[in-house]
């Protein structure tokens, strides 16, 4: 997710892209015609297309 | 609905491994918030209530959040729509049921609830083979463990204690790697799930548990604020034989910061103080390095250039801290001999490169400058046989069998190891093991920083010596002239 913050390494507050809906129901969503949570959707979409591994540690070796 | 805010100091906080309750909470929160889009847009692809739909829609709300905040079903969410996407059949049609049982240790009156899953069909998804169904004495042994790393946690470990209490839900066990003691994974797909094989004590457990969680911490925050620009480049981590894109070295960097703390705690607490004294040792200067480096290496954002600075800040401090000259050493070693093992495993030279060395060579002209190139490469896993030495020396074991040079080396006889690993490329000049040797103790500053190099030319000029080449390559005049 990109943050909306200017590129200065110091804001007073990061935002996401992410939007908060951990209040809602999966009905209430399922109805909910938004594009706000379809852009949020696209993005978490890119996530799972993009290079993703399991973060594997094999202690021992270290 | 608003969009997920995070406070800067917060956000340093994070960074720094000292993440408050809130932030944690919040954390979890954006979780849920994935689990749910994502069982919405299966759903709405579906056209219809499919039965997973119908089950969590039929639960107490309380129960039907619960579920879909639970790491497995984020796991499921995601391979589900993965196999959408890609139009292939998903591992599994049907949002499973809750698999395992739950294990509580308590410690002081502070109590630590998580599912060991050893049944469950989406265990393989967490990145390790998973271990059989246990046995009633298997579960117990890792209730056992469990309750020994929460009681080492909790005691000494307080900070810590927080974060796995509030991220860690599902330990997978996993079969143990005949190539190392004790191996974990994590998915970013399930935040707050873990793999492990079967622990060997509560202290390698309290560890796994730490850097694990450290990962799910970082994929949580990854997921709110992208941290690492798209960028293919690898590079050195200090935690792995591969080399890394900036986003998995910063997940390095990320778990070893909590490790690196776990084994500092146990130092000033005086619990195993020769191992925690190499392991903070070894590990804060890794940390502060690699942190350093991905901050100056341009591949980071805005955000992830906050949190790495506040990783760096933090494990600062720590190396001006006394351990004691010989683990410091010792530690020294350590790092010094996984780092030019990677650069040899993972750096070549160009042939047209080789071959203007050569003709460099035979014309008695200074070395033409050449890069060395990373190659990518399947992970390897390749324990060290003298990071095996050093750790029988701080344990007090009697030395096993050993390289002359490696022995030579380990006990500080640089002299007697550079003599070893000449006679050893003198009679091989393809034994991997002289050279990573002759890399760590030659006077030479081209073997010591760019052993690939001299090895690629040495194998071009098989008649050149090889201390005459690595001071060409230094910089130097040629010392011979070769018909």
């Amino acid at each position: 997710m990109e943050t909306g913050q200017p590129d200065d390494g110091h804001a007073p507050e990061w935002r996401s892209a992410m939007i908060d809906v951990s209040e809602a129901t999966l009905a209430e969503l399922v109805t909910r015609d938004d594009s706000a949570l379809d852009r949020c959707l696209r993005r978490l979409a890119g996530d799972l297309a993009g290079p993703s591994e399991q973060i594997a540690g094999f202690n021992s070796a270290l | 609905m608003q969009p997920f805010r995070l406070a800067d100091p917060d956000l340093a906080a994070l960074g720094a491994g000292r993440p408050s309750p809130g932030t944690l909470a919040l954390l979890r929160r954006a979780q849920l918030s994935r689990h749910l889009l994502l069982l919405r847009e299966i759903r709405l692809r579906a056209g219809r209530n499919p039965r997973w739909y119908d089950r969590l829609h039929a639960m107490p709300p309380g129960e039907s959040r619960d579920r879909i905040a639970d790491p497995m079903t984020g796991l499921w969410a995601a391979q589900v729509l993965s196999a959408l996407r890609d139009e292939t059949a998903p591992a599994c049609t049907e949002l499973p049921e809750i698999a395992g049982q739950a294990l509580s240790v308590t410690h002081a009156g502070r109590a630590l609830t998580v599912r060991l899953d050893d049944r469950g069909p989406l265990r393989h998804l967490l990145g390790l083979a998973p271990a059989e169904p246990l046995t009633p004495a298997e579960v117990a042994r890792w209730r056992d463990s469990l309750g020994e790393a929460w009681r080492i946690l909790t005691t000494r470990h307080p900070g810590a204690a927080d974060i796995v209490e509030g991220v860690l839900r599902v330990i997978v066990p996993a079969r143990p790697d005949p190539r190392a003691e004790g191996v974990s994974a994590t998915s970013a797909a399930a935040f707050g799930a873990v793999a492990l094989s079967a622990p060997a004590n509560g202290t390698s457990l309290a560890v796994a548990l730490l850097h694990e969680t450290q990962h799910s911490v970082l994929n949580a925050v990854h997921g709110l604020f992208e941290l690492v620009r798209p960028d293919d480049t690898l590079g050195y981590s200090p935690w792995r034989d591969d080399p890394r894109p900036a986003s998995g070295i910063l997940h390095g960097v990320y778990a070893f910061l909590a490790v690196t703390r776990f084994w500092r705690a146990e130092l000033r607490g005086g619990s195993g103080a020769g191992e925690a004294a190499f392991e903070f040792a070894r590990w804060r200067a890794a940390v502060h390095e690699s942190a350093g480096e991905l901050l100056a290496g341009g591949r980071l954002t805005a955000a992830g250039n906050r949190l790495a600075g506040a990783v760096r800040d933090e494990a600062g401090p720590w190396r001006s801290e006394p351990v004691g000259a010989e683990v410091e050493r010792l530690a020294d070693l350590a790092r010094a001999d996984h780092h030019v093992r990677w650069r040899l495993r993972n750096l070549t030279v160009a042939h047209g490169d080789v071959a203007a060395l050569a003709e460099a060579w035979h014309a008695g002209r200074a070395a033409p400058v050449v890069r060395s190139v990373v190659t990518a490469s399947p992970r390897v896993v390749e324990p060290s046989p003298r990071l095996r030495m050093i750790r029988e020396l701080l344990r007090g074991d009697p030395a096993g069998p050993a390289h002359p040079g490696d022995a030579a080396w380990v006990r500080g006889d640089a002299g007697a190891a550079l003599t070893a690993y000449r006679m050893g490329l003198g009679k091989d000049r393809d034994q991997e093991r002289a050279w990573s040797g002759l890399a760590l103790v030659s006077p030479h500053p081209a073997l010591r920083s760019r052993p690939e190099l001299v090895r690629a030319a040495a194998r071009a000029l098989p008649e050149a010596d090889i201390a005459d080449l690595a001071a060409w390559l230094s910089g130097g005049e040629r010392s011979c002239t070769c018909s």
